[in-house]
């Protein structure tokens, strides 16, 4: 019991003086699965975020741009493949992160259900979803837990390549042709509020916000995060000749930030328990792959097996004898 | 005629068609290790067709072109690649065959196109780099092979079902015309029996060793480098071509 | 200072897009300056052929030399010789550990099989364990430490 007491004191201590939480360290229950909850979420949502944007590879308007997608997919394949290693060091493991992903349980971001019909989208989630996704994580390089506030620090670094290529492809399109302009600005027209739903809800309604402000593994507020992302777009939106799709977005100056209209909560609360455009497509395309892969992942672990019982070598030296 | 024009376009056409193919993997993979791999292959063949076009363009007597031109704005019979490459995914097994026996070729292609002596040309040095990289294509789809051919029952009787399907189009990569002729005299391309040769031994010994045997079937696949292409390719050239087809000459 | 030493300090400073902390100087990809008359030419050598971040380079370079008053510039893609990790600076290699990427080992090291074990960034124990041979991008490898458990990328020797 004192023990306890001791540990608890050692971790409140950590936590207190911004000493960052390493994976040999003693933790709470709690603190540790917030931690995997939070973690393989992060890590689950690279990974459905590959199907959205992957939609357009092979559509890609261009050579470069083409490229351009293919590697934006690489490397956000990358993050998840990082971030499952982090969440691993608090002792869950691979599979089970895996298949509560597959089951429905785990949750990943509520942005990737939605379709991307246009090419135009892939600009969009570039822009508006990377920048979103980079307020939060720029937050987040100050969070307690060592892995994860490192990991944190990598991704923002090549997440801000990506935005910069959504911008581009939204710039391009908004001086384009007539058409164009309008595929970029109704690409935006759906994106917008979605994005803003990645925040979350607001602070006073947000379940796990309290702890987990309490443990710094969330540095600053759903909210506070919002208004920065909304501060920072609006004006590249002004700067590339697209408007936002708020008509209560005006510029307060006592605020010093921009007061915006409310966001439709029934929708995001729709969109998390399953009912968005594409929660079914994203799930069942999960799904699919990995039981038309389940073959190849049984050869791979039997031949790991004889290679590791060293059949191989058998075999080569009765060819050799041979 | 053109021929080194020609023949890098078809190495171009070879790479951009492969490498269109392989993108379809994105997200779809057995496991996320293989999701990054195969983004890597696509983007490595996909970026490589962009230098290949992007010479090409240098060397055309026609101006003004680019590697989009070719890309996006040619026809079917345009496109001069080996059938090999514009064939559908199939499961693992055939996209893993058939990048191994495709690299094989490429590694032995392009190291002959890397010694093709012309100063001041960045074709040789352009190859030799793919030549380089391509080791590491290599390496992996070599040990796929191995694991699937010698992992389980099932991943040895698809690797031997992909193999009866794939032998028949490496044929073509033997199949020379005119414009191989003349870079096999410019020294920018290996001899043909050379070739075989060469590539025969690489593969069969591989291929022997995870217990697939060499299927009897003589049917030839050929074409490819005259246009001529199997009914896949119209639609991986639709939806690949499609914006710039429904926009022509817009800037993206 | 003359023109050309001039024009190498401005393009000695522009970063790579994807490993931002690493100017195209320490990465070995920024080779020389040529110049013919008022024609100049900046050379580089890029790293993987697909990488996306050369398209980016070339036009930071000629972007940054436009707002310099330079306008008559190309950029020039060398294949021969090759770009090979060797040419990544000291000082490269140092800001790689200290933004937790462990640093390539010499070509003539990895001929020779004098290949050491990656160095985990964090702790510097010799002892990790390999999770996949491509990173998110194709340069880098991942690596957990089997001493203090941190997950990081080693930039693989080419």
């Amino acid at each position: 019991m004192v023990k306890n007491m001791e540990k608890i004191g050692q971790f409140e201590r950590k936590i207190a003086e911004e000493e960052k939480i390493e994976p040999k360290d003693w933790m709470p229950d709690k603190y540790r699965s917030s931690l995997i909850r939070q973690i393989s979420q992060h890590a689950h949502s690279e990974v459905v975020g590959q199907l959205p944007e992957g939609n357009w590879i092979t559509r890609a308007p261009t050579l470069r741009r083409k490229a351009t997608l293919l590697a934006k997919v690489q490397d956000e394949a990358g993050h998840g493949l990082y971030l499952y290693s982090a969440a691993e060091t608090l002792n869950t493991s691979r599979e089970e992160m895996w298949d509560a992903l597959l089951d429905g349980s785990a949750k990943y971001a509520s942005i990737f259900n939605y379709p991307t019909p246009t090419w135009a989208d892939v600009g969009a989630i570039g822009w508006l979803v990377d920048g979103a996704a980079i307020v939060n994580q720029i937050s987040l390089c100050r969070t307690s837990f060592g892995p994860y506030a490192r990991a944190m620090e990598r991704i923002c670094r090549e997440e801000s390549f990506h935005q910069r290529q959504g911008f581009e492809i939204m710039q391009t399109l908004a001086k384009g042709s007539e058409e164009q302009r309008e595929m970029a600005q109704d690409a935006l027209n759906r994106w917008w509020w979605p994005t803003l739903m990645m925040f979350g809800p607001h602070d006073a309604h947000s379940m796990h916000s309290q702890q987990s402000m309490k443990w710094k593994i969330k540095r600053q507020s759903n909210d506070e995060l919002r208004q920065q992302f909304i501060d920072q777009t609006v004006e590249q939106a002004d700067h590339i000749g697209l408007t936002i799709p708020d008509e209560k977005l005006k510029w307060n100056e006592e605020r010093g930030h921009y007061d915006f209209g409310e966001i439709d909560w029934g929708e995001f609360e729709r969109v998390l328990m399953g009912h968005g455009p594409c929660n079914q497509s994203r799930l069942q395309a999960r799904q699919k792959a990995h039981e038309k892969g389940a073959w190849v992942r049984e050869a791979l672990s039997v031949y790991t097996a004889k290679e590791k019982r060293g059949d191989f070598k058998i075999m080569e030296r009765e060819a050799v004898n041979e | 005629m053109n021929h080194l024009l020609k023949y890098t376009l078809r190495l171009g056409d070879n790479a951009l068609i492969l490498g269109q193919r392989m993108s379809e993997w994105c997200g779809h993979g057995p496991f996320l290790e293989e999701d990054i791999a195969m983004a890597n292959s696509a983007l490595d063949y996909v970026g490589r067709a962009r230098l290949l076009y992007t010479y090409a363009a240098s060397i055309d007597s026609v101006k003004g072109r680019d590697e989009d031109f070719y890309a996006f704005r040619r026809d079917e019979a345009e496109f001069e690649n080996l059938q090999i490459c514009e064939l559908p995914n199939g499961d693992y097994a055939f996209t893993i065959l058939r990048q191994f026996l495709f690299d094989h070729y490429c590694v032995l292609v392009y190291r002959a196109l890397s010694r093709f002596d012309k100063p001041s040309d960045q074709l040789p040095g352009l190859a030799a780099k793919i030549v380089k990289e391509s080791s590491f294509h290599l390496a992996r789809s070599t040990k796929w092979v191995q694991r699937l051919g010698l992992g389980t029952i099932e991943s040895n009787l698809r690797m031997k079902r992909a193999l009866e399907e794939l032998w028949g189009y490496t044929r073509e990569f033997f199949d020379y015309d005119e414009t191989d002729r003349s870079m096999v005299s410019i020294g920018a391309c290996p001899e043909k029996e050379k070739l075989r040769f060469d590539w025969s031994n690489l593969v069969e010994k591989v291929l022997f060793d995870v217990s697939l045997k060499l299927p009897e079937s003589k049917w030839e696949a050929n074409g490819g480098r005259q246009g001529v292409h199997t009914e896949h390719m119209g639609k991986l050239l639709a939806e690949m071509q499609v914006l710039q087809r429904r926009y022509p000459s817009l800037s993206w | 200072m003359s023109l050309e030493q001039k024009i190498s300090r401005i393009v000695s400073q522009i970063v790579d897009p994807e490993i931002p902390y690493l100017t195209i100087k320490e990465l070995g990809i920024f080779r020389e300056v040529q110049q013919e008359g008022p024609h100049i030419t900046v050379v580089i050598a890029p790293t993987y052929l697909a990488c996306p971040a050369t398209d980016a380079i070339e036009e930071e370079i000629i972007s940054k030399l436009k707002d310099e008053g330079f306008c008559k510039v190309d950029v020039l893609r060398q294949f021969k010789p090759s770009w090979t990790t060797d040419w990544i600076t000291k000082d490269g290699r140092e800001k790689m550990r200290r933004f937790g990427v462990n640093p390539p080992e010499t070509t003539l090291e990895s001929k020779c099989g004098l290949k050491q074990e990656p160095i985990c960034p964090k702790c510097g124990a010799c002892e990790s364990e390999s999770l996949n041979e491509v990173s998110g991008t194709v340069c880098k490898s991942l690596f957990r430490c089997l001493a203090c458990c941190e997950t990081f990328e080693h930039f693989k020797c080419l």
